[in-house]
C-alpha cells in the first residue's frame, strides 16, 4: 500500500514538472535550428517524409504558430534558417565568455538553450532578443526573395533620411518581418506575470534593432565619378551587425522590477478598446536609472557566476574551456576559470611560414613546425 | 500600430483559417512543397545574395525608388532651365527700347544659376562662387598688365585653387562640387584663353562673366559651352521652343532616365557576383560607364531647355549638341575614339585650349600636356590620374601601333576612321579590316573593363577613392591590361 502511495506521489511529481516544461512550448521552435542536422532516430529518408509532422524535432510549433506556419507559405523554411542564425550568433557573441551559449540535446521536452531561459537573466534577455530579431531578419530576407507568397509591397513608409534624400521604394520587407516575427515568437508569452512582460520586451527590442539597422545603399552620379546626385536604395543588415549591437545592449541591459500595476499608460497613448487589460511596467531596479526605452534589453534576475556545472540551469560550467593566460579580460584564465586554475599543455602544429613574393605573382612559403601551448580551465 | 506591442492584439483572426486544410497539412500523408524546401535549403547552402531576384523585385526595390529619386533631384532644375529660357525669350520685345537690357539677363542667368547650385550644394556653392569671383580678380589685374598672359595665369591660378581645394576641403563636400568646379574651371580657362589669342576682343564685364560661369544650363552637369554659344541667351527669340526642340529634349531625358536604372540596378542585376573576375570587372566599369551617360544624356537635357547648344545654319536652328555617344564607347573601333567620345565638348576644350597652345612644344608633349591638364582638372586623386594618365599611354601605343599596322598592310585598321575615299588597298567594308577592327575592339573593351573597374560602389564613392583602393583593384587583376599594352608598345616597336 506504501509503495502504491509513493509510486502516486511520484508520477504527481512527473506530472507537474511534465506540466512545468509545457510552460515553454512556445519556444520549442528554436530547435528548428537543429533540422537537417544528421540524427539517429530517423531510419530511411521514406521515414523521414513520413513522420514529418509529427517528428517533435522538425515542427516543434504550437497551434497558433503551426496556423500562422501554414497560412504564409514559405516561412517555415525562413524560421529555420533564422532559429539557426540566432545560435550561431549567439554562439559567436558569447565564444569569449563563461557562459558560451551552449546547446543541449534535444528530446522530451527540453529547450535547445536548456533551462537557462527559466531564469530572468541577461543571458535569457539576450536568448529572446536574438532569436526574436533573427526570425525577423530572416523572414525579411526571405521576403525580399520573393519565397514568401503572403508579404506583398505597399509604400507606407516614406522615411525622411537626410535632406537630399527620401525613400520611395518598398519598405515592407522589414515590416513584414518584423510583424511576422511578433505574431510568431510572442505567441508563446502567454500569462500574465512579470517574466512575460521582460520576455516580450527583449524580443520587442531585438527586432527593433533590426528595423533600425535597414541600411540605405547609395550609388553617385557625377562628372568623372563625383557625387553631384546620389541615389539610395534600402537593404536590410548583416546579421552581425544585429548581433553585435544586442550584444553592446547586453551589457549595458538594465535591471528591473515589476511596477504598479499602472492603470494608465504612462506614454499617454489611448489605445481603447483593449479589453481593459491593464498594463505592467517595467520600472529600473535602481531608481536613479532611466527607465529602459524598447530597445534595451530587461532582466530581473542576476545571473549565476557560471563557474561550476548547475543543473538548474543546465550549464556544464567552465571546467575545460580554453583560456587566454595573457589575457586579463573575461576569457584570461584567471576570470574563466573562476580562479581555479587551469593546466597548460604544449602541442605542435605544422604552418606555412617566411612567405616571399616572387614577381610575378607567386607566393612561397616554408613549413615551419611551432610549439603552442594550449590553456585549459581546471 | 507601433506602440501596442506588449498586448500583443494584432494577431491574426485565426478563425480564418481554414481548419480542413491545416489537418490536412499536419496529418496528411503526402510532404507539402515547404517542407521539402526546408530540407532542400539544408543540402544545399546557397549564400542568399547570390540569388538573382524577379523583375518585380527589381522594380520594387531598386528601378522605382532610383527612378523616383532622381525625378525629385530633377524636376526643380528643369524647371529652373525652363524658366531661364522663357524670361530670355520674352526679353525682346520687338522695339529696341522696351528690350531687358543685356546686363540684367545676365544677372538673372546668375540668379537661376545661384538657386540651382543651392539645390544640389547648398552652402557649399560659397566655394565655386569664390573660385569665379577670385578669378575675375586674376583676369582684370593680367589684362591691365599683359592680355598676353591672361590664359597663362588664369590656367595656374585654377590650378593652385584645385589643389587647394584636394587638400583643404572636406573630402565628402569636395567630391560632391567637383564636378560643378570642372566646368566651371573650363570656362574660366577658356574666357582667358580666348582673350589672350585675340579670338575674344572685348573684355567681358561682371555681369556677362559671372552669367556665363553660373549660367543655369551648364552650372551642374555641365557641359562646358564657349562664350560666345552664351551670348546666344541674349537672342533667344532666335531659337523658338519649336517641336524639334521638344524632341531633343524628351529623347535625351528618355536617355538619361534609362542610363541612370542601367547603371544603377540593371547591370548588376544581369551580372551577378558569382561570375569571372573579369566579367565583374567589365560590369562595374559599365555600371560607371552608363552612369557617366546619364549625366552627359541629363547635361544635353539642362542646356537645350536652357536654349544653347545649337547650330545655325542659315535659319534653320538645329538642336544638335551631342556630350557623350554611348554607341561608340560599348562597341569602340579604338581607346582613341573611346576618349574622344567620351565627353565631346571637353575634348574639344581640350583640343582647342590645352593641344593648340602647347603645340608649338611639338606632338608628343602637346598630347601629353593635354592628359596631364585633363587628369589636373579632375581633380588631383590617385585614381583618376591614374586612370587618365594609363589612357594616355594606351592610346598614344594603340595610335601609333596601329597606323604602323595600316602602312604594313595597306588597310583601313587606324585608330580613327578612315574616309571612304582613302588611298588604301583594302576600304573599310572589306571582311579581314572588319575583323581586324573588331579584334581591336574587342581589346579595347578589355582595357576599359580594366580601367574603370575602380569606380565601383564602395563605400567610398562619397568620399573619392584612396590610392590603395585602385592598386587593390588593378593587382587582383594581375595588372593584366597594362602588361598588354607594353608588350603592344614592345612588339610595336620590333616590326
Amino acid at each position: 500500500m506504501k509503495i502504491l502511495y509513493w509510486s502516486l506521489i511520484v508520477l504527481m511529481m512527473l506530472y507537474l514538472t511534465t506540466g512545468k516544461k509545457r510552460r515553454h512550448k512556445g519556444t520549442q521552435w528554436w530547435s528548428l535550428a537543429k533540422t537537417g542536422e544528421p540524427s539517429n532516430d530517423l531510419d530511411s529518408p521514406a521515414a523521414h517524409a513520413t513522420h514529418i509532422y509529427t517528428s517533435p524535432t522538425l515542427l516543434p510549433l504550437t497551434k497558433k504558430q503551426r496556423r500562422l506556419v501554414t497560412k504564409n507559405p514559405g516561412t517555415i523554411v525562413a524560421i529555420a534558417k533564422g532559429a539557426r542564425m540566432a545560435v550561431d550568433e549567439c554562439q559567436y557573441q558569447f565564444k569569449d565568455r563563461r557562459w558560451n551559449c551552449p546547446i543541449q540535446e534535444l528530446g522530451h521536452g527540453k529547450n535547445l538553450f536548456g533551462k537557462i531561459i527559466e531564469k530572468g537573466c541577461r543571458e535569457t534577455a539576450f536568448i529572446y532578443a536574438i532569436t526574436s530579431a533573427a526570425v525577423a531578419h530572416s523572414v525579411a530576407r526571405a521576403c525580399a526573395d520573393g519565397s514568401i507568397y503572403t508579404c506583398t509591397c505597399n509604400y507606407n513608409l516614406r522615411q525622411p533620411n537626410g535632406v537630399d534624400w527620401e525613400w520611395g521604394g518598398c519598405s515592407d520587407n522589414a515590416n513584414f518581418g518584423k510583424k511576422f516575427s511578433r505574431k510568431f515568437v510572442d505567441v508563446a508569452e502567454k500569462g500574465r506575470d512579470f517574466r512575460y512582460m521582460m520576455n516580450l520586451h527583449n524580443n520587442e527590442a531585438g527586432r527593433r534593432h533590426v528595423k533600425r539597422e535597414m541600411e540605405r545603399e547609395c550609388k553617385c552620379h557625377g562628372m568623372s565619378g563625383s557625387c553631384t546626385i546620389k541615389t539610395c536604395w534600402m537593404r536590410l543588415p548583416l546579421f552581425r551587425q544585429v548581433g553585435n549591437i544586442l550584444k553592446d545592449r547586453f551589457d549595458g541591459a538594465s535591471r528591473v522590477l515589476p511596477g504598479n500595476e499602472g492603470s494608465n499608460d504612462s506614454e499617454g497613448n489611448n489605445n481603447g478598446g483593449r479589453r481593459g487589460k491593464k498594463k505592467l511596467r517595467l520600472e529600473p531596479a535602481d531608481p536613479n536609472h532611466k527607465r529602459p526605452d524598447k530597445r534595451d534589453l530587461v532582466y530581473f534576475e542576476e545571473s549565476p557566476n557560471f563557474c561550476d556545472k548547475d543543473d538548474s540551469i543546465g550549464f556544464l560550467g567552465t571546467s575545460g574551456r580554453e583560456c587566454n593566460a595573457t589575457s586579463i579580460g573575461i576569457d584570461g584564465c584567471d576570470l574563466m576559470c573562476c580562479g581555479r586554475g587551469y593546466k597548460s599543455e604544449t602541442y605542435t602544429v605544422r604552418e606555412r611560414c617566411s612567405c616571399t613574393f616572387h614577381w610575378c605573382c607567386e607566393v612561397k612559403c616554408k613549413v615551419c613546425t611551432r610549439t603552442k601551448i594550449r590553456h585549459t580551465c581546471y | 500600430m507601433e506602440e501596442d506591442l506588449y498586448m500583443g492584439d494584432d494577431f491574426p483572426d485565426l478563425s480564418e483559417i481554414d481548419e480542413d486544410l491545416l489537418r490536412a497539412y499536419l496529418e496528411g500523408n503526402e510532404v507539402s512543397p515547404e517542407i521539402e524546401e526546408l530540407l532542400k535549403a539544408y543540402g544545399q547552402d546557397v549564400p542568399e545574395a547570390l540569388a538573382r531576384v524577379t523583375v518585380k523585385e527589381l522594380w520594387e526595390n531598386c528601378l522605382s525608388p532610383t527612378f523616383s529619386q532622381t525625378m525629385e533631384n530633377l524636376i526643380p532644375l528643369l524647371l529652373l532651365c525652363f524658366v531661364f529660357k522663357l524670361v530670355c525669350s520674352f526679353s525682346k520685345s520687338g522695339s529696341d527700347d522696351q528690350d531687358i537690357p543685356p546686363w540684367l539677363i545676365h544677372l538673372s542667368s546668375l540668379m537661376f544659376g545661384l538657386l540651382a547650385l543651392h539645390m544640389f550644394f547648398q552652402r557649399n556653392l560659397f566655394y565655386l562662387v569664390l573660385c569665379t569671383a577670385l578669378a575675375y580678380l586674376v583676369l582684370v589685374i593680367t589684362n591691365w598688365r599683359n592680355r598676353d598672359f591672361c590664359g597663362i595665369s588664369l590656367s595656374v591660378y585654377i590650378i593652385v585653387y584645385l589643389i587647394a581645394c584636394e587638400f583643404m576641403m572636406e573630402s565628402t563636400v569636395w567630391h560632391s562640387i567637383r564636378g560643378a568646379q570642372i566646368i566651371l574651371s573650363m570656362k574660366i580657362i577658356g574666357v582667358a584663353f580666348d582673350l589672350s589669342n585675340g579670338s575674344m576682343i572685348e573684355f567681358p564685364d561682371i555681369f556677362a562673366y559671372f552669367g556665363y560661369n553660373f549660367c543655369v544650363g551648364t552650372v551642374i552637369f555641365g557641359p562646358w559651352i564657349s562664350f560666345t554659344e552664351y551670348k546666344h541667351i541674349l537672342s533667344q527669340h532666335k531659337r523658338p521652343m519649336k517641336i524639334f526642340w521638344i524632341l531633343k529634349v524628351m529623347f535625351s531625358l528618355t536617355c538619361a532616365l534609362l542610363c541612370v536604372m542601367c547603371s544603377t540596378c540593371i547591370v548588376h542585376w544581369l551580372i551577378l557576383d558569382n561570375h569571372f573576375k573579369w566579367v565583374i570587372a567589365y560590369r562595374d566599369a559599365q555600371s560607371f560607364r552608363f552612369s557617366h551617360y546619364f549625366i552627359s544624356f541629363l547635361s544635353e537635357v539642362t542646356v537645350i531647355l536652357s536654349g544653347l547648344g545649337a547650330t545655325h545654319v542659315n535659319d534653320d536652328v538645329r538642336w544638335d549638341l551631342r556630350v557623350s555617344k554611348p554607341y561608340h564607347i560599348e562597341m569602340p573601333r579604338s581607346l582613341v575614339e573611346v576618349v574622344t567620345n567620351w565627353n565631346l565638348p571637353m575634348h574639344n576644350w581640350l583640343k582647342n585650349y590645352i593641344f593648340k597652345s602647347a603645340r608649338p612644344l611639338g606632338n608628343f608633349a602637346a598630347v601629353f600636356l593635354t592628359y596631364v591638364a585633363s587628369a589636373l582638372l579632375h581633380g588631383l586623386n590617385f585614381q583618376l590620374a591614374a586612370v587618365l594618365l594609363s589612357l594616355g599611354i594606351y592610346t598614344y601605343v594603340e595610335f601609333v601601333f596601329r597606323n604602323k599596322l595600316s602602312v604594313i598592310f595597306d588597310a583601313c585598321i587606324k585608330a580613327r576612321k578612315c574616309k571612304d575615299n582613302c588611298e588604301h588597298k583594302y576600304k573599310n567594308k572589306h571582311p579581314y579590316v572588319l575583323a581586324a577592327n573588331l579584334l581591336f575592339g574587342i581589346v579595347g573593351i578589355f582595357h576599359l573593363a580594366y580601367l574603370g573597374l575602380m569606380f565601383d560602389t564602395g563605400g567610398q564613392d562619397e568620399t573619392g577613392y584612396s590610392m590603395e583602393h585602385t592598386l587593390k583593384k588593378w593587382s587582383s587583376l594581375n595588372f593584366l591590361s597594362h602588361w598588354v599594352i607594353l608588350g603592344t608598345f614592345l612588339f610595336h616597336l620590333m616590326i
